[in-house]
């Protein structure tokens, strides 16, 4: 036997593994393929042993030995880094995107295995537990007259998502997956949150109920608290995804005929107060798996726009808390206040139709314009009045954490300020949503598919998710298995994220030390009113992270046991380059367009700007080129 | 502030052991906000949240043997706090347990049952007279802390499953379109050996959930029903 050493502990992980619940059949039944490529000799299941696990000994037993392996760790003879997991189709993310994708996937008859960084039904926005509007458009006449596609650049994907939607009823499709609705009206029907030709709402979509209902299917497997640092790339193609099984530190590699990303926004990296960045999205989002394609090359676009809406700032530890803030979108302009307290929308003045309909845009701009002329408050917010205001029940319950701390807010104008509660920053993808630069990897929130609403939707999440797999599936039966597997890159990362666990530096920097100041960089300058004097400031600053921090920061414990230090760490350079990504392409887009308002360039410039800004690594430099859609005529 | 902190990391370490920060107080500062204080300026402490807004439910601990969400728990100045993992879940490491088959449990009891899938027209035939409670049911996190409190499943985990789970049962048998017997399952789950003694309602973070009038809606459906058992 070649096997060098199998601890107790190993053996121990092997079990651990088969006890993952709901992963535990595709695991197994994964693993049984991997092993009938090999013999009981060469199948060699040992991890890298460190800390107190070292001295916890030799016993190899054959049970130890069906965990599967690499195949370069087979070939050498060596003791493996990793284990490999394979599935038919990965799903990066377990959210809206990927959940839609999943329910897709299983409705083909396809085996799907989902990875998510957090725990499952409680990670990322869709873990939150909140009371969601689910919007769609109801009438096929109407497809392209939505608000915000209008603003979307890759029409012809949307187009093509849109026309072959096997979901364009939502609310019935999300009634199925145990979704109950409880608005409704005395007769027991629904009450639509708006119900119009080219749009119907349903409030208090809470989207555990999908992921419940999702994995009453055998066909998925869900693998979360597993964090993705790397895809696995193979010949150019993207067959897969690595990353570290959080409570335990075992680096595992999952591969799959097709790889769907669905993972949330990156906004963690605007601002930093206490305990938050400066949005109410999921410190989840951290743009891992964009930036791993990145790094392979892979153009990032959209990363310039961010989506706003105002949030209470007062108590710093409840600020940019959804389920403990006042919360005032587009369509709550009426308790949006001036610093003197006095409407700072009023229909003089504006189309506030253009708000109610969702034109975010146009609400961020015009909020960066009245904040601009002197009407916000000292801290470049606003002020929120709920005294009169016709306050959503998923807000109004907010009331009572408030009065938890001692404040009234029915009688206390609160502070409130811009959040980011979404962001661009996603791999340029084609008509099908499939990465250009990798193919086999298919983005749910590809950059074209939201464009200048600085992010996705749920609505479009839905679409997108659904779409992705109907892609992949034609990818996967038009394509042949690749003749031999290059397993260099998961060889390559498991030294990388090693070297970031163990990195020994004088004068070390800690993760969190680097982080916030990548968010206050950011903070400065990607709000809703920008300025080339504060992005050109905030891309000195990034760059000093890089050069200075970056190559110094350390992990004070090296335990591989839930290591959140190291997590953060780890994140730490994908935050970075999403920052660096997005102020760059601010600066280079003279315009002002989306979401924010660019104080130099205050007007959108079509003839020039109306395009994706797309960025992507040439010889380790950051580097941008336009690419422009075209507009389809259908929608025209 | 003296806030003494719960470490262990059962790969490396025999025991627990407890440490003590002091922590300076700020207006209105949250118990998360301490941890994260204490996190950044004295050393690491492995502990996880993500919607700073009681929503997500992953920064559930306990706070001077009180279970609790973190994020929205407010302190008192000067006084003394000791921070715990969350009781009656395996702790992976520090203040990080490991709630997965209790999340896994608590999904079999939300998914539905029925006959065949809605359509656009059967949609919108619900019984509407029990929506407002079941609207406030929808705010369960599972974050587990009505679980760690509760002295019944404490005392007699074969017995009765918790308040986690009868609230499930209970929004699955308001729910119009599942056609299972939700409250025989509520029965069969312990409902009868829950004491009413109301911890759930007083340490959960969502103040809109009214338990024990949610266990007396089920035991007025387990009564009509006759499944109201003898021994209680």
């Amino acid at each position: 036997m070649k096997n060098k050493g199998i601890s107790r502990r190993d053996f121990l992980r092997g079990s651990a593994a088969s006890a993952l619940g709901l992963a535990t059949a595709g695991l197994l039944g994964a693993c049984s393929n991997a092993a009938a490529e090999t013999t009981a000799e060469t199948t060699v299941a040992a991890v890298e042993s460190t800390g107190a696990a070292t001295a916890a000994a030799t016993e190899a037993t054959t049970e130890a030995m069906q965990q599967p392996v690499s195949a370069t760790t087979i070939a050498d003879g060596d003791v493996s880094k990793y284990e490999v997991i394979n599935t038919d189709i990965l799903i990066i993310g377990t959210g809206f995107g990927g959940m839609s994708a999943a329910y897709e996937a299983v409705a083909k008859g396809r085996q799907v295995t989902m990875i998510d960084k957090g725990s499952f039904r409680h990670a990322g926005a869709a873990g939150f537990n909140w009371d969601v509007i689910a919007t769609w458009c109801p009438d096929e006449e109407f497809y392209g007259q939505e608000t915000y596609v209008k603003k979307i650049l890759n029409q012809q994907a949307l187009y093509n998502a849109d026309t072959t939607n096997p979901n364009a009823d939502l609310g019935t499709v999300l009634l199925n997956r145990g979704q109950v609705s409880p608005v409704r009206n005395e007769d027991g029907s629904i009450k639509w949150y708006g119900d119009f030709p080219f749009m119907r709402g349903m409030e208090a979509y809470f989207p555990r109920h999908d992921q419940d209902q999702l994995v009453k299917s055998a066909a998925v497997t869900v693998i979360d608290r597993t964090m993705i640092t790397d895809l696995l790339i193979s010949d150019g193609k993207c067959c897969g995804a690595m990353g570290i099984y959080l409570p335990t530190g075992d680096f595992r590699v999952y591969r799959a005929n097709a790889t769907i990303l669905a993972t949330g926004g990156t906004t963690w990296m605007y601002g930093w107060s206490t305990i938050s960045a400066h949005t109410f999205n999921s410190p989840d989002n951290t743009g891992d798996v964009d930036i791993a394609a990145y790094r392979h090359g892979a153009g990032i676009g959209d990363s310039e726009y961010g989506a706003y809406d105002i949030c209470t700032i007062y108590p710093e530890g409840l600020a940019y808390g959804w389920g403990a803030i006042l919360n005032a979108d587009a369509n709550e302009h009426e308790m949006i206040m001036d610093r003197d307290g006095k409407r700072l929308f009023t229909e003089e003045e504006y189309d506030l139709s253009r708000f109610e309909a969702g034109d975010r845009a146009y609400f961020n701009q015009e909020l960066a314009k009245k904040i601009t002329q002197g009407y916000g408050t000292d801290n470049g917010g606003v002020l929120v009045d709920v005294s009169d205001a016709p306050l959503r029940d998923a807000m109004r319950r907010n009331v009572a954490i408030f009065e938890k701390f001692g404040i009234d807010v029915t009688k206390t104008l609160m502070e409130a300020a811009p959040e980011m509660y979404e962001h661009g920053g996603t791999p340029v993808i084609d008509d099908n949503l499939m990465s250009e630069d990798l193919p086999g990897l298919f983005c749910v929130r590809g950059s074209g598919t939201a464009g200048m609403n600085g992010g996705s939707c749920v609505t479009l999440l839905h679409r997108f998710g659904s779409y992705a797999v109907r892609c992949a599936i034609d990818y996967i039966e038009a394509n042949e298995a690749l003749a031999t597997m290059d397993w260099s890159s998961a060889d390559t990362e498991y030294e990388r994220l090693h070297e970031i666990r163990t990195r020994k530096v004088d004068q070390g920097i800690r993760p969190h030390v680097v982080r916030h100041n990548i968010q206050r960089a950011c903070g400065e300058c990607l709000g809703v009113y920008r300025t080339k004097e504060a992005m050109e400031a905030a891309l000195t600053e990034l760059r000093r992270i890089r050069t200075e921090e970056i190559p110094n920061m350390i992990v004070t414990n090296p335990t591989l046991t839930y290591n959140t230090e190291w997590k953060e760490a780890i994140e730490n350079y994908n935050l970075l380059t999403v920052a660096e990504l997005s102020v760059q392409a601010s600066l280079l887009r003279e315009e002002t367009r989306g979401a924010y308002l660019r104080a130099d360039f205050p007007e959108q410039d079509d003839e020039n700007w109306a395009c994706t800004l797309v960025g992507r690594l040439k010889d380790g430099e950051m580097t941008f080129e336009k690419k422009v859609w075209p507009v389809i005529e259908e929608w025209a | 502030m003296n806030i003494k902190v719960y470490k262990y990391d059962p790969a490396v370490d025999a025991a627990p052991v407890y440490k003590e920060y002091d922590v300076p107080y700020k207006d209105k500062m949250t118990a998360l906000e301490a941890l994260v204080y204490i996190h950044e300026n004295y050393e690491e402490v492995a502990f996880d949240y993500s919607c700073h807004g009681r929503m997500c439910g992953r920064c559930a601990m306990m706070l001077n043997g009180t279970p609790v969400m973190m994020c929205a728990e407010p302190l008192e100045d000067g006084k003394d706090y000791t921070i715990e993992p969350l009781e009656s879940f395996p702790v992976i490491r520090d203040m990080i347990v490991d709630k997965s088959q209790f999340d896994d449990r608590l999904t079999k009891r939300y998914q539905r049952v029925r006959v065949e899938p809605l359509d656009a027209e059967s949609i919108h035939k619900f019984d509407a007279s029990n929506t407002s409670t079941l609207y406030s049911l929808e705010w369960c996190s599972r974050c587990g802390i009505c679980q760690s409190a509760c002295p019944v499943v404490a005392a007699t985990p074969h017995l009765y499953d918790g308040p986690a789970f009868m609230i499930a049962e209970a929004y699955r048998h308001l729910d119009s379109y599942d056609q299972a017997d939700r409250v025989l399952e509520a029965v069969d789950s312990g409902l009868y050996h829950c004491i009413e003694c109301g911890r759930c309602h007083e340490v959960c973070p969502q103040m809109d959930i009214d338990h024990l009038g949610v266990y007396s809606l089920l035991k007025k459906a387990a009564e009509e029903k006759g499944y109201k058992p003898s021994y209680a």
